[in-house]
């Protein structure tokens, strides 16, 4: 197995980081999730418990580079408490593709805040405690403020 | 904003004696790279494809971007009619790009219908041919009886 930092993307360093704790299940245990594997990308991960309805779903972890306003606890808060156009908001807004699909699913796109417009990249994976039902979804973000002529996603 | 709809690149690897999606991303060269890491890292795997899906109007495509089989890799052009559709969107260079509609005038581009055409056109005329040798082989048979 390669090193984690192989790939200079951040996104991707995570869904290594889920296949790494594969161990030849269909899907990782949100317990085999090691933030210290992840080292500083723990920062631009998150971690949610799924219920049904999803809108009752929450946040059991949101990296502190993803959390909008800056300081704020997302832990054990529902998704809906997300502002808008935000990248957790943005990062979270396709669990229902990866619950349909059942593999993980990179998305990126960008975002406008006033005067600013925000690239992001996110990759939203799941995870299952030995059932075989999706019960979490372990997710990274990473961003960066644009100039309107960048065209690059962030690494 | 959620996934764009349009195209989106599947990941799929042969595991178990049939074909799996490994990962989905919106991005050609991420989806790419995974594939070259699942190749490089897992020898096992056999065959490992990224496949360009185009859902949306009703109609589903999907093509080839990269192959690995039997230790080859060889990797597809985008299809012509994705070329003519990128070119006809692009921007003047003095444009200021808009990030909100990125990708709206790709989903909004009339789809070309050239590709099916071509395709109905070679499978008549292989049907034509495989059964024109059947009708021959059966005549040379009685002919031989």
């Amino acid at each position: 197995m390669q090193p984690l930092d192989r790939d200079k993307r951040l996104t991707m360093r995570a869904l290594h980081h889920w296949r790494d704790i594969l161990g030849g299940r269909a899907f990782p245990r949100s317990a085999d999730i090691d933030p210290a594997s992840l080292g500083d990308d723990w920062h631009n991960c998150l971690l949610i418990g799924l219920k049904t309805p999803l809108e009752r779903s929450h946040f059991v972890h949101v990296g502190c580079n993803l959390c909008h306003p800056a300081g704020t606890v997302f832990t054990g808060r529902p998704l809906a408490d997300c502002i808008e156009h935000t990248v957790l908001r943005e990062a979270t807004s396709y669990i229902a593709r990866v619950l349909d699909r059942r593999v993980p699913i990179g998305v990126g796109g960008s975002i406008a805040q006033g005067d600013s417009a925000f690239l992001y990249r996110s990759i939203l994976m799941p995870l299952s405690d030995d059932t075989g039902a999706i019960d979490a979804i372990f997710g990274a973000a990473s961003f960066r403020e644009v100039r309107c002529s960048d065209e690059e996603y962030p690494s | 904003m959620s996934a764009r709809r349009g195209v989106t690149f599947e990941v799929r690897k042969y595991a178990e004696g049939r074909w799996l999606i490994d990962s989905i991303f919106d991005d050609q060269s991420l989806a790419v790279q995974e594939a070259e890491y699942l190749v490089n890292t897992f020898k096992t795997l056999m065959a490992v494809r990224v496949i360009a899906v185009s859902e949306g109007d009703g109609e589903y495509r999907e093509w080839p971007i990269f192959k690995y089989e039997n230790g080859k890799t060889t990797r597809s052009a985008p299809r012509p009619e994705e070329r003519r559709i990128k070119a006809s969107v692009a921007p003047p260079a003095n444009q200021t790009r808009d990030f909100e509609k990125r990708g709206g005038a790709e989903r909004a581009a009339p789809r070309r219908r050239s590709f099916d055409w071509v395709y109905y056109a070679r499978l008549t005329f292989g049907m034509i041919v495989v059964i024109g040798a059947a009708i021959l082989g059966v005549a040379l048979l009685r002919s031989i009886s």
